[in-house]
């Protein structure tokens, strides 16, 4: 209904419904079903994720200034993501290229530590900097060597997040697997309060404190890959959603997480919306999260009333 | 009387660094058993391998008479509970999320709580007087009401065991006290309380048992009105003290000031 060619409520019902002359409903197929469609399932279910994930690294860190990309997910499959438009692969590498990036960034960070306190988080944090610093050098690198003319542009378009590219299938494949770790951080909810008291409290509290860490950060992993595949770099989500969340219920993560998963949902639809209505062109979703994003941090920020100290 | 906890040849180090070396005892179920020693000596590494948050280099921790090693986290947390030290929480929690948190090691993965936890979680703020801050968000209220609030959560967890690391360490004097009382009425119902403190006097008030550590050895183990005398406090912390006794009121420690000039 909202977008550049005007579809109203009463076409779209009209072309369920199936009453409609071929070249209309032709018409209207390619645009709800191809285009549309894909997108807002794709805002949708990455702002979930991502909120979320957020909200359950901000636990299990104690910390409530703590982003999805903490563990460096995110530098791992921009440069993944890079690499592959550097190489001018077909679109599909470029998409497993990006996702294996993700992981493998995580998987530093978590190698870096491991044997050495992996119960403490602050080793964990730090594994993180390193890894995420590292993909970040990396990802220099391929921009420095990448032809300015066509690769270059490409890559900054993709870092800057965007949702104008995703299909149908894509959108259905990705945002199913990041729906289910969504919906497997939920599930954690009680696990993450406890976490939240610290590891000593939590493991006195009957939590296996490694156990629930792992399954978390895989999940949190999982998901920041996959919407950077889908969507590109789109920040700013998984932080201040759970802020805004936790000023409406409280920070008991067994409500916090759900809040959180609709309010990223709403928050990532309705700026997809306005990204693609108001301004005469286009604007990438990851610079308006942003410029929306670090306002609202700012004042709840200036105000201190996040539901934190 | 039977043994909770029993340590068997109990030695730790971190990495190669030897923070305990050789430990063996008991602590009899239903006695309050206060940890003195001076900083470092560590008190706070043999509460975590009670606790199972460490396990020893060398030796073993029974307890009940089974290695902590066959008890799940859950049902070991069913019977200890662990009070941790200057306790601050990051989110602002309300006072009975925090005491609900202690039905956890009862309830299965994402179970809900029930009206029933909610009712004991309750029940434990009521007896210890401070039911009305169920609502309060446990960032905003005093360090006394915090340390309460952790009592009534190892309450509700229905541990028979507390393990309290320096419960009164940031309290003033009155819910230094305060804290004192609630320990020792607990005790009385059949409780059992072990804390590591940094002051002789309230181990002289409310203890049935002193442990004094140093360097990672037991330097004394007994009555506190035995073992807290002149010549183990100088021991222990380098300093001088006169014990002045009250007589049935019990005894105080009086350290003595060196002239510097």
């Amino acid at each position: 209904m909202v977008g550049s060619y005007p579809v109203a409520l009463s076409d779209a019902i009209a072309w369920l419904q199936g009453n409609l002359e071929e070249s209309r409903r032709a018409l209207l197929a390619n645009l709800i079903l191809s285009i549309r469609l894909p997108r807002i399932l794709a805002g949708v279910v990455i702002g979930a994720a991502l909120a979320s994930s957020g909200a359950a690294f901000q636990a299990l860190f104690v910390n409530p200034l703590v982003s999805p990309g903490l563990l460096g997910v995110l530098a791992g499959a921009s440069f993944g993501a890079a690499l592959g438009i550097l190489f001018s692969w077909p679109l599909v590498w470029i998409q497993m290229l990006t996702f294996f990036f993700g992981l493998l960034a995580v998987g530093l960070a978590l190698v870096l530590v491991r044997g050495r306190g992996t119960r403490s988080k602050v080793m964990l944090v730090l594994g993180g900097i390193i890894s995420g610093a590292f993909f970040t050098a990396l990802l220099s690198l391929v921009k420095y060597v990448a032809d300015p003319d066509n690769q270059l542009p490409s890559i900054v378009y993709f870092l800057m997040g965007s949702l104008a590219q995703v299909n149908l299938n894509m959108s259905l494949w990705a945002g199913g697997v990041m729906l289910l770790g969504t919906v497997g951080l939920i599930l954690h909810g009680q696990q993450l309060n406890a976490l939240s008291m610290g590891e000593d409290e939590a493991h006195c509290l009957g939590v296996n404190v490694e156990r629930t860490r792992l399954v978390v950060i895989i999940l949190a992993t999982l998901i920041g890959a996959l919407s950077v595949v889908v969507g590109g770099v789109i920040g700013w989500v998984g932080l201040i959603v759970p802020h805004l969340a936790r000023l409406i219920c409280g920070p008991d993560n067994t409500k916090l997480l759900p809040a959180s998963a609709l309010l990223g949902a709403l928050y990532l639809l309705v700026l997809d919306d306005i990204g693609r209505t108001v301004f005469p062109v286009e604007v990438p979703i990851g610079v308006l999260t942003a410029l929306f994003g670090i306002p609202c941090f700012a004042v709840l920020f200036r105000c201190g009333q996040g539901g934190w100290k | 009387m039977s043994a909770v906890f029993t340590l068997e040849n109990v030695s730790f180090a971190y990495r190669l660094r030897p923070v305990l070396e050789k430990l063996s005892f008991s602590l009899d179920a239903g006695q309050v058993t206060a940890l003195l020693g001076p900083n470092g000596s560590g008190k706070s590494t043999l509460l975590k391998l009670l606790l199972g948050i460490l396990r020893p280099s060398r030796g073993r921790v029974l307890f009940n008479g089974r290695d902590l090693s066959a008890y799940s986290r859950k049902e070991f947390a069913r019977h200890v509970a662990y009070l941790p030290q200057n306790h601050r929480s990051v989110f602002a929690y309300t006072v009975e999320e925090v005491v609900l948190m202690g039905r956890l090691p009862h309830k299965g993965f994402c179970v809900p709580f029930q009206s029933q936890d909610r009712q004991l979680a309750l029940t434990s703020l009521e007896q210890l007087g401070i039911a009305q801050l169920a609502r309060v968000p446990y960032t905003e209220i005093s360090g006394g009401e915090q340390q309460l609030t952790l009592l009534a959560r190892a309450m509700t967890q229905g541990a028979e065991v507390f393990v309290m690391d320096e419960p009164e360490s940031a309290l003033d004097f009155g819910n230094q006290i305060r804290l004192l009382e609630r320990v020792s009425s607990l005790a009385a119902s059949g409780r059992t309380f072990l804390f590591s403190t940094h002051s002789p006097d309230h181990a002289l008030r409310i203890a049935h048992r002193a442990m004094l550590m140093r360097d990672g050895a037991v330097l004394g183990d007994g009555a506190p009105e035995d073992v807290i005398n002149q010549e183990n406090l100088a021991k222990l912390y380098d300093v001088a003290v006169r014990l002045a006794s009250f007589g049935e009121e019990g005894r105080v420690c009086l350290p003595r000031l060196q002239r510097h000039v």
